[in-house]
């Protein structure tokens, strides 16, 4: 029997400007509600529904989550819905008439946009509230991550603020979900040897890690990350399969990349008239990308193919049986190795599905379906198999993460390298101001709260990532500099013993995130 | 920045690209001079235009087309950040198995006063592997804020502090970095280990392999493989 983890990471940074009508950043939030979270969750409660027995683990990060059970934003993605229904209606008259090839794709997507704003409505606009109860029906297992997804190995000699993220993520993660999580999502596999430990003292049970961190590790492996690692502090670490992963994740083989499927890049956002997509753009008139998308991938040509749904289908039936092949063979070369049921360890980004990968929602459904008819497979949770008690093998690992080369180069390059001076001044600043104010009444408390919550928001790993990959570098950049210029706020205020009022309560109203922060986090574990 | 290869844009793409990044009379271009005038932009502009990954996070479109000046300017942050701190202080952070990256500052007082007593300062390397300790400096300026120091993979550690150096010669230390543990991996200290561990090298592989055979993106993993196929060569 060859049992699969798949734990999927839902995780986006706080973006939330409502002093603006309309903000570009907040489409992140709007296109994966859209496009990845609605139609997973559809997808997993039709399993429910269809009695398919099915299991997998997601990740809601503390700042997804905090967005997405926030009334303003909830209000926010009804009015994008309704502006991508109206588009949706525009484009199936327009389609009829002038591109009959589109026609069938434009009512498939509004069909679908349709239905997602209804279970939206039907949720009281709270989609956590399906993935709960599919929690309670013991389908998925809910874990946890850093309380902005700090990528944490570049912080390791500041236990404080490591442990700072860790408590307010389980913190976080037990106000909105009413349990605390066992599981903890290590943000992009970041690990180092202690963390394990921090982990642990905080209640976790296990985590996931980087595919290389068993052949590189200190000791000798048997298992090969087949079988549970257990780290120094008895917290259980499962390894990522890159072998299995990489038929999907691979930006150069990967399913995704079939010629077949739909195209990501080509939107009627920038090639129809801008008098016919203006409403749908950013103001005044920068186009962006509108959803409306009707091309296969092709090739590496100008000449996009028109998409077909059925074709694309057609390939999603051959990818399911050719990665629950790839499984099986390697699961039989495992146990041919001496290691029966092998634990394949599948770790992504959920945003991958559906958003990223058009069909990669309809491709899960078709492994889960597959997977429940079949012997040979099960689909279960890190969690259950640490109840199963079997085998597992204690191992000392090395710092590793799931970026390029293994390690801290994407969070740590000539791009962004300059942010830790910065960061790194503020943690220490902010260690300083729980020594000096160890017991503060409200005003000030709140003011040293708030200095908690732009230096947790300032540790976020999206800005040097984004500044690595240069998509949106200005906004990852005036976010950086806004946290840790607000942070010097509290910091140059407090050194003079006084309170910024005013700031103070547009400060709060900004970041409506941490409601229940307390600076104390900060303390130096010894103090605490 | 640009995105995507603009090779497989269409023209009406590019075109609205072209507008966006400020290009001038686009509509008369044809497709080829719009892509020239956008690689030259990009060039000049010190970035790449080469494919970029389908898998990268948040985008909202093909470009990043705004000005950090005249965009979110209404935030509440209100301070600009100092190019400096005022303290003199060292930290070193682990890029990867053989590079770690130091960074550090000078306070003014202590800035002016060793340039005015004509000290030099260097950075005095520290590294302990298997039980071995090697001691070197690397000379830096007063301008100096940074510099990725190599290491070697084994059991042990580096430390960096900054370190002043009078006229004479003298030296004293300025600022100490926390230590940085070395990549400490069984298989490279173990490699006679392996003729014995042929199962658990397929085990291995399984694991980190694609299946064109690719192996996972990192440098220990393919050291260690090479060691194993090496030992393979020499059983046959």
């Amino acid at each position: 029997m060859n049992k699969l983890n798949l734990i999927l990471q839902a995780h986006l940074p706080y973006v939330r400007h409502l002093e603006y009508p309309k903000f570009l950043e907040e489409n992140w939030l709007f296109e994966s509600l859209n496009e990845t979270y609605l139609p997973m969750l559809r997808m997993l409660e039709r399993l429910d529904k269809d009695g398919v027995d099915f299991k997998l683990s997601i990740c809601f990060s503390p700042t997804l989550s905090t967005m997405l059970t926030d009334p303003a934003l909830q209000e926010r993605f009804v009015d994008y819905m309704n502006g991508r229904i109206e588009l949706g209606k525009k484009e199936k008259k327009r389609t009829a008439a002038e591109e009959k090839d589109c026609y069938d794709m434009a009512v498939h997507y509004l069909d679908e946009a349709e239905k997602n704003l209804a279970r939206f409505e039907e949720l009281g606009r709270n989609i956590l509230i399906g993935f709960r109860a599919l929690h309670e029906k013991n389908k998925i297992e809910l874990l946890t991550t850093a309380a902005t997804h700090s990528y944490l190995p570049i912080y390791k000699d500041y236990p404080a603020a490591v442990n700072a993220e860790i408590a307010m993520g389980l913190r976080t993660h037990e106000r909105i979900f009413g349990e605390s999580a066992r599981g903890f999502w290590l943000p992009d596999c970041g690990y180092y040897p202690g963390l394990d430990k921090m982990l642990s003292d905080n209640g976790v049970s296990w985590c996931q890690l980087a595919s290389h961190a068993v052949i590189t590790a200190k000791d000798k492996s048997i298992y090969s990350g087949y079988k549970p690692v257990e780290l120094p502090s008895g917290l259980y670490g499962f390894v990522r399969d890159w072998s299995v992963t990489s038929l999907v994740w691979s930006s150069v083989s990967g399913y995704p990349c079939d010629s077949d499927y739909r195209d990501f890049y080509r939107d009627i956002g920038y090639y129809l008239p801008l008098d016919y997509v203006r409403p749908y753009i950013h103001e005044p008139e920068v186009r962006v990308f509108t959803g409306y998308k009707y091309h296969a991938i092709t090739g590496k040509t100008e000449d996009k193919a028109y998409y077909s749904r059925a074709k694309a289908m057609e390939k999603v039936h051959l990818h399911v049986d050719n990665f629950l092949y790839n499984v099986k063979r390697r699961g039989f070369a495992i146990s041919n190795a001496g290691i029966d049921n092998p634990i394949f360890n599948l770790c992504f980004d959920a945003e991958l599905f559906g958003h990223r990968w058009y069909e990669g929602i309809d491709f899960l459904e078709g492994v889960l379906r597959r997977a429940d008819s079949s012997e040979e497979f099960v689909f279960t949770t890190p969690q259950s198999i640490i109840l199963e008690n079997g085998p597992s093998e204690k191992l000392r690992l090395n710092e590793s993460s799931w970026g390029s080369g293994g390690y801290s180069d994407i969070w740590l390059d000539g791009s962004n390298a300059w942010i830790y001076r910065h960061i790194f001044k503020a943690i220490e600043r902010m260690e300083e101001l729980t020594k000096r104010f160890p017991d503060q009444g409200t005003l000030k408390g709140r003011f040293l709260n708030q200095a908690s919550r732009e230096l947790l928001l300032a540790m976020s790993s999206d800005w040097p990532c984004i500044m690595h990959d240069g998509t949106s570098v200005t906004y990852a950049e005036k976010r950086l500099r806004n946290h840790l210029g607000s942070f010097n706020v509290v910091y140059s205020a407090m050194s003079r013993n006084t309170v910024n009022t005013e700031w103070l309560i547009n400060a709060e109203k900004s970041s409506e995130i941490f409601p229940d922060i307390d600076y104390h986090l900060f303390e130096a574990p010894e103090e605490r | 920045m640009i995105l995507v290869n603009v090779d497989s844009l269409s023209v009406s793409e590019l075109r609205s690209i072209a507008k966006q990044e400020g290009i001038e009379g686009s509509d008369a271009l044809s497709r080829e001079d719009i892509i020239s005038l956008l690689e030259e932009k990009y060039e000049d502009n010190g970035q790449d235009t080469d494919f970029k990954d389908p898998n990268l996070r948040y985008m909202s479109g093909l470009t990043d087309y705004r000005e950090i000046s005249n965009y979110v300017e209404d935030l509440p942050g209100v301070e600009e950040l100092p190019e400096i701190y005022p303290d003199t202080e060292i930290h070193l952070i682990k890029k990867n198995g053989l590079w770690l990256y130091a960074f550090w500052s000078l306070s003014p007082n202590d800035s002016d006063r060793l340039q005015d007593e004509g000290s030099s300062i260097v950075l005095s390397v520290t590294i302990e592997n298997n039980g071995a300790r090697e001691e070197y400096d690397i000379p830096v300026s007063f301008l100096d804020t940074e510099w990725n120091i190599g290491i070697p993979y084994g059991s042990g550690f580096c430390r960096v502090a900054l370190t002043a150096v009078s006229k004479e010669g003298e030296k004293t230390m300025l600022a100490l970095s926390d230590s940085e543990e070395l990549t400490d991996s069984y298989w490279l200290q173990h490699p006679e280990d392996m003729k014995y561990s042929d199962s658990l090298y397929r085990l291995y592989l399984t694991l980190v392999t694609t299946k064109e055979g690719d192996l996972v993106d990192n440098p220990v993993v393919r050291e260690i493989i090479q060691l194993f196929r090496k030992e393979d060569r020499s059983d046959e």
